[in-house]
């Protein structure tokens, strides 16, 4: 390689696709560790992402714990949701409620002027929204409001129309899966897409909550309780 | 003691002009019909031959695109209070001598200005902001003051023997003896205040009634004149008449910008603040309008407001044109420093605050909701959200005991019928409650699961049939 080649190398915006791991975006882990890998330590903590997912298979919930790790001591917006927001939900994902703020513009179109402003005031940490057919030159605007503010955007599309490529950190496609939901990495910045990962939790509420607080209770009674199988 | 005395001869005209100062000029006189008199008129209008005192037909003949505003004496004393408020930041002691004087005393003010004429520096650079006409002159007392400034000696007299001789020079025109006093005077040639202060008291006495005697012991400087101080209101109250008809929203703004400058000065220097602007559109034929602003914060600087007054004038529809424009506030605040940023969370916090402001005033109080649990399993009886500057923390709590791992993200107060094929995952949770409040709800709810995937929150009543009511995002 030739020296001038080298020089222009040195610049940070310039990477070859071996040298990825080089340039290391802040990154914030998922409770799934293959899912982590593939993206190189976890969600980007600041920028844009795009999940495209049928309704209801839990792709809000799959990933809701990562987003309130992200909001930190910020606002968590979330812009025209499908349908109303259970409060007793998000009270079970131990997210301060003062800290949530919920926005149903009238107009569909004024989604996105809500979130760049959110994004643009420096007082919200992630931004949700609801949005079907964003396109490039929108996401881009986002994807800058996002990143200067340092949060993060994340875009639901439900409807499955023909997506063309967004200018945008992370672009994801989930399917329904029994042990939690499949997501394919079509498409993120400085790193490979991945098909086909299972990102596992339960749909279903288990009982292990009551078995740990009958054990609990056994250990401080001296009476004789049903053994918990 | 030392009054200034300051003659403001002609407020609508300068009012209405200093309005105008982007259009153009056209000869412009204030006019009376009281006496079918002229009262003031501007330099375009003297250039035609106007002069003051004129009727208005001899004014028209010689203007034919001649501009009449009519004197109203209301008008020019509201035009006189605004700028006492505007004196009021350098001056304690103001008079309102209506309907177009102020006295300001000035010999306990030199104090803080070192001498006269910085005091005197302060007060022209001020009145130069109002743009208006005026003629001044100090004297020991108002009523002297006043012969001064109205014989425009336009001096700040502050040797006693000084204002005397002045005083002395005169004509009887310039005192506010009635006409009757004056024509009495006039014709034994008694011309100058210094002719009548020949004649001793007593001879006057015989002749002239008591209050004669007064005016003329306070112009001696032998009485004071009492006088009442004025206060500067708590409230703003400000109005504006535009010259025009407004029917478009987008003119509304810069009226409302003028209003917001003057709240901005209003509040600036008392060190105030407020989260609310009212404004009242007087509209033709209609009902007058009430905008009302709300910032999350209290705010002061015309630039924060700024952007909420316009979002508010998107949504504005105008059913009438506008003719009048107040403004007035909502509760006004004391600024304190322990309101101001001064960590970084706190930066925050008050980009928070505007956000929430802005976001309501686009999209409306009611788009803009903060969530709430309330101690119930009713999902219909979840009042959800509410609005965010009101919320409440007093009632959070009882659900955290409840089993809330079985609850869906989404949710509708209006739950549809099961239409599809779907597996029971889980359940049944049987919720039988409401039976105190009319809304008595008796349900056995399952987790569902659809053929494409979709986790259903669900529900059979006590007739089987099945509802959708929540999903598992």
């Amino acid at each position: 390689m030739s020296a001038e080649l080298k020089l222009i190398q040195n610049h940070p915006a310039v990477w070859t696709a071996n040298s990825v791991q080089h340039h290391q975006h802040e990154r914030i882990e998922t409770p799934y560790s293959d899912f982590n890998k593939a993206l190189q330590g976890g969600i980007p903590a600041h920028g844009m992402i795009r999940i495209k997912s049928p309704f209801a298979i839990g792709e809000l919930s799959a990933l809701i714990s990562t987003f309130i790790r992200v909001a930190k001591t910020k606002l968590f917006v979330m812009i025209n949701p499908p349908a109303r927001v259970n409060s007793a939900w998000l009270e079970h994902q131990s997210i301060d409620l003062a800290r949530i703020l919920i926005v149903t513009p009238k107009q569909t179109e004024n989604n996105l002027w809500v979130a760049e402003q959110c994004l643009k005031s420096q007082a919200c940490g992630v931004v949700l929204v609801w949005h079907e057919s964003t396109d490039t030159r929108q996401a881009r605007r986002l994807q800058v409001a996002a990143k200067q503010s340092t949060s993060l955007c994340v875009l639901y599309e439900y409807k499955q129309l023909t997506s063309h490529a967004l200018p945008i950190n992370l672009d994801l496609h989930a399917r329904p899966h029994h042990q939690g939901i499949n997501v394919d990495i079509v498409k993120q910045l400085n790193g490979w897409p991945t098909p086909a990962l299972v990102l596992p939790f339960p749909h279903i509420p288990t009982n292990k909550n009551i078995h740990r607080a009958f054990r609990e209770y056994q250990a401080k009674s001296s009476h004789y309780q049903p053994k918990v199988i | 003691m030392l009054w200034l005395y300051i003659e403001l001869t002609q407020l609508t005209l300068d009012a209405w002009l200093n309005l105008a100062s982007t259009e153009p000029r056209q000869p412009t006189v204030v006019y009376t019909n009281h006496h079918n008199r002229i009262l003031q008129c501007c330099p375009l209008a003297q250039q035609k031959g106007i002069v003051m005192g004129m009727g208005i037909a001899e004014a028209v003949s010689l203007c034919s695109d001649l501009k009449v505003l009519h004197y109203k004496i209301s008008e020019e004393e509201k035009h006189l209070t605004d700028i006492a408020n505007g004196l009021y930041k350098l001056a304690s002691d103001i008079v309102i001598d209506k309907p177009t004087g102020l006295v300001l005393r000035i010999d306990n003010l030199v104090n803080y200005y070192k001498e006269y004429n910085i005091l005197w520096t302060c007060v022209e650079t001020l009145l130069r902001q109002y743009k208006v006409n005026y003629n001044y002159a100090s004297g020991y007392n108002i009523d002297v003051a006043r012969v001064l400034a109205k014989a425009h000696k336009n001096i700040l007299y502050t040797n006693t023997n000084a204002i005397k001789q002045a005083l002395t020079t005169c004509v009887l025109e310039y005192t506010t003896l009635d006409n009757k006093t004056k024509q009495q005077l006039h014709r034994v040639g008694i011309v100058t205040v210094g002719d009548l202060f020949k004649i001793t008291t007593t001879e006057l006495g015989k002749r002239f009634k008591n209050d004669v005697i007064f005016y003329l012991a306070s112009l001696k400087g032998e009485t004071l004149p009492r006088y009442t101080t004025y206060t500067p209101p708590d409230r703003f109250q400000r109005r504006v008449e535009p010259h025009y008809e407004i029917s478009n929203t987008t003119q509304l703004l810069p009226w409302l910008q003028t209003l917001v400058k003057q709240l901005e000065l209003f509040l600036t220097s008392r060190n105030n603040v407020t989260s609310t602007l009212k404004f009242t559109l007087f509209l033709r034929d209609q009902a007058a309008l009430l905008l009302q602003v709300n910032a999350a914060t209290p705010l002061y600087r015309y630039q924060d407001w700024e952007s909420l007054i316009q979002l508010k004038l998107e949504t504005l529809v105008l059913h009438a044109p506008v003719l009048e424009i107040e403004l007035t506030t909502g509760d006004i605040q004391i600024l304190t420093e322990q309101s101001n940023d001064f960590f970084g969370h706190r930066h925050n916090q008050f980009a928070e605050l505007q956000l929430l402001a802005q976001l309501r005033t686009k999209l409306g109080e009611d788009c803009v909701l903060s969530p709430y649990l309330r101690p119930d399993h009713r999902l219909e009886a979840t009042p959800v959200e509410q609005s965010r500057i009101n919320c409440t923390q007093d009632s959070k709590q009882a659900m955290a005991t409840s089993d809330l791992t079985s609850q869906p993200a989404f949710y509708t107060v209006t739950p549809s019928p099961l239409t599809e094929h779907a597996d029971i995952l889980y359940g049944p949770i049987r919720i039988d409650t409401g039976w105190w409040d009319n809304q008595a709800i008796k349900r056995d709810y399952y987790i569902l699961k659809t053929e494409q995937g979709a986790y259903l929150y669900a529900f059979r009543d006590q007739q089987s049939q099945w509802f959708v009511q929540g999903w598992f995002s």
